[in-house]
């Protein structure tokens, strides 16, 4: 259950992707989504690795994830993360990640339409809502001043680190999270130094700043040059997102790469813009 | 090949996730924005603070 916490979070999230592949024989194409079993296993294994991963940096569950970004499953409760612990995270709370019922079999997708719209109507809550609750307890010129600065931080792209080794899915998580199309150079494997890309989401949903850093883990010599990278763009990230794979053995990099994360981010809990 | 009744119960329990995975949502970004509210226009936040919980209560029993 959500708890309210009175405390600047650590910009921090950490995805666990490549669920569907912890569980052989475990995913349903058909209705694409773990069948009952699988998801009982892979929900119990994946909470057994948020819970080794949150003691070593001291961080809380809050900021860890799990989900396939490949079969669009669990994208929301990732960006209800991501959101949570971004700075202003609220200006990305239109967003809609993509819909997993398009990758289901054709008839399952117009089941599932047909059931979401009978349950849609009349049935509209946003945290829009709060601020108009809010405003009732300010004085006008409080109200007007907390506009004028909401207006002003959203004209502000978000801006998100992402960061993982290569291959864990760092593309197609943004692409499925974000909604939006992200296109890579055909001319290089990999990514060697930190790119910053922008591009629009949908439905007028405005400006998104990624910048993708590049993979660590590869030899100590360029992990000790990314570190200097990572160290100079870091601080300004609004949200650093650590992609991880679900089921990988070897965890000892990413433990590695979080502690130093965790340091940096303590160093500047709000954005330097 | 038609839907299964099995196959419906499920596609409907995966529904009702989603649902409850859009609530989360919803609550991420009022903390987001209590949190920025307290980092950017603290005097405000004081005054509101204590409203601010109840509020926050209000929404989740919307929700829960």
């Amino acid at each position: 259950m959500f708890s309210f916490k009175e405390k600047t979070p650590i910009r921090l999230v950490i995805g666990l992707n490549q669920v569907d592949k912890m569980i052989p024989g475990g995913w349903n194409e058909k209705l694409n989504c773990p069948t009952k079993e699988a998801e009982e296993q892979l929900e119990k294994r994946a909470k057994d690795i948020i819970s080794k991963l949150s003691k070593i940096a001291q961080l809380s569950d809050t900021h860890i994830e799990y989900y396939s970004a490949l079969k669009r499953y669990r994208l929301i409760p990732l960006l209800s993360k991501v959101i949570a612990n971004a700075y202003a995270g609220f200006k990305l709370d239109h967003i809609k990640p993509r819909d997993p019922f398009e990758l289901a079999d054709p008839e399952v997708k117009a089941f599932a339409d047909e059931q979401r719209a009978k349950r849609n109507k009349g049935n509209q809550q946003d945290s829009n809502l709060f601020l108009e609750e809010l405003s009732k307890y300010l004085s006008p010129q409080d109200t007007k001043l907390l506009q004028e600065k909401l207006a002003q931080e959203k004209q502000r792209p978000p801006k998100v680190a992402i960061l993982g080794k290569a291959g864990v899915g760092k593309t197609t998580t943004i692409n499925s999270v974000f909604n939006a199309e992200w296109k890579t150079s055909h001319t290089t494997v990999g990514t060697t130094e930190a790119q910053m890309k922008e591009f629009e989401l949908k439905d007028g949903g405005g400006t998104l700043s990624v910048v993708d850093l590049p993979g660590y883990g590869r030899s100590l010599k360029e992990d000790a040059k990314y570190d200097e990278i990572y160290q100079s763009v870091i601080p300004s990230c609004d949200v650093v997102l650590l992609i991880m794979q679900a089921d990988a053995r070897d965890l000892t990099d990413d433990q590695e790469m979080i502690l130093k994360l965790t340091q940096w981010l303590k160093k500047s809990p709000t954005p330097q813009r | 090949m038609a839907m299964s009744e099995w196959e419906r119960q499920r596609t409907l329990e995966m529904i009702d996730k989603l649902s409850d995975n859009e609530r989360e949502r919803v609550l991420s970004s009022v903390q987001s924005f209590t949190n920025w509210l307290r980092d950017k226009l603290y005097f405000i936040y004081n005054k509101v603070r204590d409203k601010v919980r109840s509020l926050w209560d209000k929404l989740c029993s919307f929700f829960y």
